[in-house]
């Protein structure tokens, strides 16, 4: 008649663990059950379901007058080409197209054609599928391009990072969140 | 009852405004308002001296870029002299990033926060306001800033550092209502830069 005693303790302390865990107290571990945690963290923990889309692409001008101006078809519509200061580039090649999923503490990067790294870092996951992360470029071991640059975009929105110099063009790097 | 002729009617139609010019040279009106902007343009002298003028400088770019043999510059004195040349913001004192030969860039402290309510400018660019004093991204919510709520659909740059380089931020439109923040650097020391002034 001992046994029944004993199990009975355990299975209540047993219950109380997992309940605290189902509340989201461990926040260091992964949620098994995110409908039953609070909004905030829903969105931390699905994090890794959103990306960023890097396209690489290469502007330059025409060689010989009166060529007509060409943009590569593997990008896609991309409007923003169509307006200065990019429609004074003449020809658009897509030279690399990454994607990358966005995870908290874990930086992506992309080696650029110029020997420069691209490098994105999540920084917060805000309601309504909005996401805050960090991007740098610079060379390793060399001077920084652009040390630091801050965006707040959600699915589907883009921004532009452009200058770079590159085998007479620039490069233009069109970074889209997609989920 | 006296009926006008052809071209007494169309003396009584309104010219279009540089504006509007400026968007028929960008190929960015709609068909039938290009259409119909042309074919008064027979008699419209004024609009006629507009567009050429708008074609002369358009030439005189490229062709100043193919002498120099780069016209990444040209593109980029044009990006900073249409910023420069924006009216100035409304709601606090703020400067553009654009001062190529101010120390303060070139010792590479410029932090520019992106402000939503942006400034169009004649190009058609749209030009985020830019503070000169950095904040931190941990106390913006989105709460806190509601002049961002009116820009939620599009991306917003909050913080640049430019380092050393000059560079800016402006928007290009995508689409309608959308628009496209994008930050352009110029990969050059700006000392060999041209002036603004030159072209």
């Amino acid at each position: 008649m001992k046994e029944p005693i004993l199990v009975l303790p355990m299975a209540l302390i047993l219950t109380c663990l997992t309940s605290q865990n189902a509340q989201g107290h461990d926040h260091g571990r992964p949620q098994k059950s995110p409908e039953s945690a609070p909004k905030n963290e829903r969105t931390g923990r699905n994090a890794t379901r959103f990306s960023v889309e890097v396209m690489v692409l290469h502007a330059t001008h025409n060689k010989k007058p009166n060529q007509t101006r060409q943009i590569d078809p593997r990008i896609g519509p991309l409007p923003e080409l169509a307006k200065e200061p990019f429609s004074l580039y003449d020809h658009y090649v897509l030279l690399d197209r990454q994607l990358l999923p966005l995870v908290r503490d874990n930086p992506k990067s992309v080696n650029l054609p110029d020997g420069r790294v691209l490098r994105m870092k999540l920084l917060q996951v805000l309601p309504h599928d909005s996401l805050r992360f960090s991007a740098s470029i610079n060379r390793p071991g060399g001077k920084d391009f652009l040390p630091l640059l801050a965006v707040k975009a959600r699915a589907g929105q883009a921004f532009i990072v452009a200058g770079q110099s590159y085998q007479g063009g620039i490069l233009v790097l069109v970074m889209r969140v997609v989920k | 009852m006296q009926i006008p002729s052809r071209g007494q009617d169309r003396i009584l139609v309104k010219e279009p405004s540089d504006q509007k010019l400026m968007l028929l040279y960008d190929g960015e009106l709609s068909p039938s308002e290009e259409l119909r902007i042309r074919d008064r343009l027979p008699e419209n002298r004024r609009s006629r001296q507009v567009l050429s003028g708008l074609e002369a400088v358009g030439d005189a770019v490229r062709a100043w870029g193919e002498v120099r043999g780069r016209a990444g510059d040209v593109i980029a004195d044009r990006v900073m002299s249409t910023i420069q040349a924006s009216p100035k913001p409304r709601r606090k004192r703020t400067w553009a990033t654009t001062a190529a030969g101010s120390l303060a860039l070139a010792a590479g402290i410029a932090l520019a926060v992106a402000r939503l309510g942006s400034t169009e400018l004649q190009s058609g660019w749209r030009t985020p306001l830019l503070s000169s004093s950095p904040q931190p991204l941990a106390s913006q919510s989105a709460n806190q800033r509601p002049s961002q709520r009116r820009e939620e659909t599009n991306a917003a740059i909050e913080l640049v550092d430019f380092g050393s380089r000059t560079g800016t931020i402006f928007m290009v439109a995508a689409g309608p209502n959308v628009t496209t923040p994008v930050v352009w650097l110029v990969d050059e020391p700006s000392t060999q830069r041209a002036s603004p002034e030159s072209l």
